[in-house]
């Protein structure tokens, strides 16, 4: 019928007019359908990118690893959750960044707004100020509290979070020490800036880190088969975390 | 007012008042790159539209002939599917082969305004439904395999999100 068949051009201005939602729909109804929608950069993602995401985020290389347009508005639909975070912590206007206020004595931290159950995972952390005495990254169910009183690896400090201290390259689950990651001597100190890839596989059940394209290893093993999801904690007044899910991991 | 001649795929010639077909990108072209004068008696010939087609296209031209030009989208804002005129609507309440058909000849004919409010009317009538609904709605076929299905709807499952 006449509808599958619609030029592509026609399908642009038709996709226009539809939301998000609608347009997984109609991705899901033929393969004519579905290859239009397959571009991510087609102009339909565009608007909605340039609609959803602050300019800042779309001018600046905050997004520089997420090269398409439904990409970034992918990785927007997975950033901080300004609705699950510690009080004494903010999501900037750019959507992605988290601020950490000057606040004595607490640990603040944030999840992102998706959790996994399935499938393969990876985005990128990175701190943009000081990481302080305790800086975790890694995992948390909804379970998890993030906030709590005095300097603590939050993200880590129960047995439903894992984290990996930046700070003294501890990991840290149900509060203990799990041994020094990467397992190296002298293993490299974080520097402030640099992208830390977080892989996550559902499947496998395993957490693992990458540095500078660099894979050191399996962190945790035995996750559970529950909905877990991107969390940092942070102790240092007015540091900045940034978080860009970038989709499933590039095998190789 | 000069009157241009448009022959239609089936053979019909339809005499129109040239400013109301102007509004056609397409024919204003070509009336450009012929050279033609607008006293032309020669037929613009448009072979990818019927008469019956031809018809309601000319109908919606000759009514909307004085509409001012379309602001230039926000492309901030939402674009809105509940601004369909009444006028429009009712020239839309066609069986669905007319109102695709309207589509492919506005898209042919490169006229924004007809192409907009004809995509308006299906985009309703997608918005809100799954995917079956919508392969019900227009009697498309599914042609993903199960697997490809399942694949494409996890990709995909952060679109459900708010």
């Amino acid at each position: 019928m006449a509808a599958a068949r619609l030029p592509h051009r026609v399908l642009e201005v038709l996709f226009s007019y539809l939301d998000i939602s609608d347009l997984r729909s109609c991705s899901l109804v033929c393969k004519n359908w579905y290859r239009f929608l397959n571009d991510e950069n087609n102009d339909v993602w565009r608007l909605h990118c340039v609609r959803k995401l602050a300019e800042e985020a779309l001018k600046s290389d905050l997004l520089s690893n997420v090269p398409t347009y439904k990409a970034k508005l992918r990785a927007f639909y997975h950033a901080w959750n300004p609705n699950d975070c510690s009080r004494n912590v903010y999501i900037k206007s750019n959507g992605f960044t988290l601020h950490r206020n000057p606040v004595a004595q607490t640990t603040d931290g944030a999840r992102g707004k998706i959790g996994f159950k399935t499938g393969r995972h990876c985005w990128e952390v990175w701190w943009e100020g000081p990481l302080g005495t305790v800086a975790m990254i890694g995992l948390m169910t909804k379970d998890s509290p993030v906030q709590c009183q005095g300097y603590f690896p939050l993200v880590g400090g129960d047995s439903n979070s894992w984290g990996w201290n930046l700070v003294d390259n501890h990991l840290i689950h149900n509060g203990d020490s799990q041994g020094d990651y990467p397992p190296l001597n002298n293993a490299p100190k974080y520097q402030v800036g640099e992208r830390i890839r977080v892989i996550l596989d559902c499947e496998d059940n395993t957490l693992a880190f990458e540095k500078n394209y660099e894979f050191l290893g399996v962190a945790f093993r035995g996750l559970p088969n529950t909905q877990l999801y991107p969390a940092v904690s942070a102790v240092y007044g007015n540091t900045e975390v940034s978080m860009v899910y970038l989709g499933p991991p590039l095998d190789g | 007012m000069p009157n241009i001649k448009l022959h239609s795929s089936d053979g019909e010639i339809f005499v129109v008042d040239v400013e109301i077909v102007k509004q056609s990108v397409t024919i204003r072209t070509m009336l450009e790159d012929l050279g033609m004068d607008e006293d032309e008696d020669e037929p613009v010939p448009l072979s990818n539209v019927n008469s019956a087609i031809l018809k309601k296209v000319i109908q919606w031209c000759t009514f909307h002939k004085d509409d001012p030009p379309p602001p230039e989208d926000d492309e901030n804002k939402e674009k809105r599917t509940d601004d369909i005129s009444s006028w429009d609507a009712e020239f839309l309440k066609v069986d669905q082969g007319t109102l695709f058909e309207l589509i492919l000849a506005a898209n042919y004919l490169d006229i924004k305004g007809l192409l907009d409010v004809t995509c308006k009317t299906v985009a309703n009538m997608i918005k809100g439904k799954s995917p079956e609904e919508i392969r019900k709605t227009f009697n498309i076929k599914n042609d993903f395999t199960p697997a490809e299905e399942e694949q494409v709807r996890k990709e995909n499952e952060w679109c459900e999100e708010k």
